[in-house]
């Protein structure tokens, strides 16, 4: 080790860190220290800025304006493979495991054992068995890493990170796959890093989990730092509020729709360890929000209805009708259900295709004379949705990639609209959307419940959950733990309790 | 607005109009060089040449456009044209029903393809590979090293003329002109297309991708046993090594149609058809080693390649040009 000065404190210093995507400003001017030998919690909803700033600290991107300084060496646009020399390991949220190889050579991946220009995994594997012995978690080092569950998956990689001995490793959503005893593993293992001087950078939704394992938390807050304090004088109350903070209102142009029959009943779904026994209602006219951290199993519920995935329990009743098991998604349309997904490239849109072949995909039937498409059809159905929803540029011509994001979730959500669906199921309909669009689309959203539509969104966001549903539901580890109308509950109750905490409020 | 759609109707694709440009190029180019070329004959013999390669990429054109590709098709191609002969003489079936058998065992080997990657999830690539070392061991078992004679109808069929035109073409232009119909203006064609663009996405929508997928591949089996059939009948008998190389021109011709024209164009088809065989005939009458050929046709895959790449970069942007499917 070269010679290091004087020990500081702040073994990482963060300096008016600023990154951008295209129009979108992750990071506006982060300051941040992280300090020496505790676990630093970092807090802040969907969208906050955290893991970019932890993909900035991994030198996976590079920031646009500002300092970072490890040990008082400034080590601004590094290459990640020079940070991870240097003792700085990220363990990212995605499992970057590769199926096919064994275990001992994904924990190796990073810098695997050479002699003579050849790869000699075996030499590794003292050094991998006395890890796994460390980590209190035994793996078989042969089997391929595919065949391990998600849970065992995650420790492979926390493995991978432990081997380089590093002097701040951060976890990015690390109980996220984990169940109750191997979060306590994990929880035992960061006190022995911390015991042994290593620094930790704790991401996480659950309060539970801050105030047990970390030191220090910090707030962040649509891209900045708002908060650091140590978690023994930060109160669950001052936390949530830090979170959000005093946000602009947006306008929630909620149309008063009287509620009628009941449309969806689902009794006890459950699916894997994601779903455990969800019971709920939707009626006619009402919009009810499901609200919960990342991975709490609402994109679950409404996949399962839809038909994508297999649940293993439970009974789901639409209109009277009762859901097969063997249940599709052509099914589930012709039942009268509408699906936005929550990932709009992948899933939502035909992405090089047309607008209008976009907006006539669900409904071919209304743009087609005998199955043969109608050109005149297809552009009266097209143009008349464009109009609208007011997609910009006003071209149903256009190709769906070239539009803005805001633009192509009028889409998205447009090609819904041919008929009247009596259930609409959406997914973060509003994520990485503009205010003008989001505005559009609660437009829609109100139109579709006063028409008698059943709308049941889920989302991430609690001014959206707040200001647009009838009734909250909030889900937590697969299970329904509080429900409300917006009325009778606050934000700060809400999110407290998406987190696993709050008793608190009312 | 609408106004202006009208007549913009009228007017071909700026693809289709660059694309008549270059083959004006490549007529004048040969023309000038060897003026035997330049004659009506001899663009009759280079359209009749190039209208079955034109099918069989009409075929790989549509399992393109699902998602996948067929390496298979040449040989399966070749293999419904040996077992037509095979049904005929060692069977000794009558022409048609021997027709229609050669060209059910295509379909199966089609929809043999079509299972393995839609239901079983193999990636094209080695599913249709496998099939053709498959078809390839089979054919040498099959028919013992024989080579078989197609007989008067089925020759009749292939070498006959219609109104002066070649059965070959007006067969070929039928083709062509029944798929690209189905592909482009109908829901069933759409939805195959979506497939391929965004399974995905296609599922979410309620799109049955796995059969669509599959339907793919019965789809371009079918049209490799009509394209195997009409060869046996033009070369008059069916030899072992039938189909060996088909692979490659409709590779070639279904790839850079695709590039050019953005997707699934029968019109797209035919014309890159006809414009590889001008190159190649020519090349041919002027003499040069055949080894140009090859040279030519590949360094014109990988160029189309590359170009799709920057066109459809630019298409992103182009607002005004047509931009969706079938114009």
């Amino acid at each position: 080790m070269p010679y290091r000065g004087e020990r500081v404190n702040e073994i990482l210093q963060m300096r008016n860190i600023h990154k951008s995507f295209g129009a979108t400003q992750a990071l506006k001017g982060v300051d941040l220290d992280i300090l020496r030998g505790q676990v630093n919690a970092i807090v802040g909803s969907n969208g906050a800025g955290k893991s970019t700033l932890m993909k900035t600290l991994a030198g996976i991107y590079r920031p646009d304006e500002g300092t970072i300084l490890f040990d008082g060496q400034d080590i601004t646009g590094f290459t990640p493979l020079k940070l991870q020399e240097l003792g700085i390991q990220v363990v990212h949220q995605v499992l970057n495991i590769v199926g096919s190889m064994s275990v001992l050579e994904n924990i190796l991946l990073a810098n695997p054992p050479v002699r003579c220009g050849l790869l000699k995994w075996k030499s590794g594997q003292d050094t991998v068995r006395r890890i796994l012995k460390e980590i209190d978690f035994p793996l078989e080092l042969s089997a391929p890493a595919g065949s391990l569950s998600v849970s065992q998956q995650q420790f492979v990689i926390l493995a991978r990170a432990l081997i380089h001995q590093p002097k701040i490793l951060v976890l990015d959503e690390p109980t996220a796959r984990l169940g109750m005893e191997e979060t306590q593993k994990l929880f035992a293992l960061i006190r022995t890093l911390k015991q042994r001087g290593a620094t930790i950078i704790y991401i996480s939704h659950r309060m539970e989990e801050i105030y047990t394992i970390c030191d220090r938390i910090s707030v962040f807050r649509d891209g900045m730092h708002v908060l650091s304090k140590e978690a023994a004088l930060l109160s669950e109350a001052e936390l949530v509020q830090a979170m959000l903070g005093k946000r602009m209102e947006t306008f929630f142009p909620k149309e008063e729709a009287p509620i009628g029959g009941e449309v969806l009943r689902i009794q006890d779904l459950r699916y894997r360890d994601r779903l455990n026994g969800v019971s709920l209602n939707v009626h006619a006219g009402e919009i009810v929000s499901l609200v919960g951290a990342v991975g709490a199993g609402k994109t679950e519920i409404l996949e399962c209805l839809f038909g994508l995935r297999q649940w293993d329990g439970g009974k789901m009743t639409l209109r009277g009708t009762e859901l097969s098991r063997g249940h599709n998604a052509r099914r589930a349309i012709d039942l009268g259900m509408a699906l936005i997904p929550e990932d709009r490239a992948s899933q939502g849109m035909i992405g090089d295709d047309t607008v209008r072949a976009n907006l006539s995909s669900v409904d071919m039937a209304k743009a087609c004379h005998a199955g043969v498409f109608s050109r005149a059809k297809e552009d009266q159905l097209a143009q008349k949705l464009v109009d609208r929803l007011d997609v910009r540029p006003n071209d149903i011509r256009y190709i769906m990639t070239g539009l803005s994001g805001g633009n192509q979730q009028k889409v998205v959500v447009g090609k819904w609209l041919t008929a009247e669906y009596p259930l609409y199921l959406m997914d973060e309909v509003t994520a990485g959307v503009d205010i003008e669009a989001k505005a559009e689309i609660y437009k829609i959203i109100g139109q579709i419940a006063q028409k008698g539509g059943a709308v049941l969104l889920a989302t991430g966001d609690i001014e959206e959950a707040m200001g647009i549903s009838d009734r909250i539901i909030v889900l937590y580890k697969g299970r329904i733990i509080y429900e409300s109308s917006p009325a009778q509950t606050t934000k700060d109750d809400l999110l407290a309790r998406i987190m696993g905490g709050g008793t608190h409020a009312q | 607005m609408k106004r202006k759609f009208m007549w913009e109707k009228l007017l071909p694709t700026p693809q289709t109009m660059s694309f008549i440009g270059l083959m004006l190029i490549c007529l004048a180019a040969f023309g000038l060089l060897k003026p035997a070329y330049a004659t009506a004959d001899n663009l009759y013999a280079i359209v009749l040449s190039a209208c079955l390669s034109a099918v069989l990429a009409l075929g790989m054109g549509v399992v393109i456009s699902a998602g996948g590709f067929d390496l298979c098709i040449g040989h399966a191609a070749g293999f419904a044209a040996l077992m037509c002969g095979y049904f005929l003489r060692s069977l000794g079936m009558d022409p048609y029903p021997a027709m229609l058998a050669a060209l059910g065992t295509a379909v199966l080997i089609g929809a043999v393809n079509g299972f393995l990657v839609a239901w079983m999830g193999i990636s094209s690539f080695i599913a249709t590979l496998g099939m053709q070392f498959v078809l390839v061991g089979v054919r040498q078992w099959i028919t013992a090293g024989n080579s078989y004679r197609s007989g008067n109808t089925i020759k009749q069929l292939a070498q006959g003329n219609a109104l002066g035109v070649s059965n070959l073409i007006l067969f070929s232009a039928l083709m062509l002109a029944i798929v690209g119909f189905a592909m482009q203006k109908t829901a069933f064609g759409r939805k195959m297309q979506f497939t391929g663009s965004n399974i995905v996405a296609s599922d979410y929508i309620g799109i049955p991708t796995k059969r669509y997928t599959f339907l793919s591949f019965l789809l371009s089996g079918a049209i490799a046993g009509i394209v195997g059939i009409l060869q046996f009948g033009k070369l008059t008998s069916a030899t072992i090594n039938m189909g060996d190389g088909w692979l490659f021109n409709a590779m070639t011709i279904a790839v850079f149609s695709s590039v050019i024209f953005g997707r699934f164009k029968a019109h797209g088809i035919a014309l890159v058809a006809i414009l590889l065989t001008m190159i190649t005939t020519g090349i041919n009458m002027l003499g040069v080693s055949s080894a140009w050929t090859n040279f030519v046709l590949g360094a014109i895959l990988l160029l189309s390649l590359f170009a799709g790449k920057y066109l459809r970069f630019n298409q992103i942007k182009v607002r005004k040009g047509r931009v969706s499917h079938g114009c």
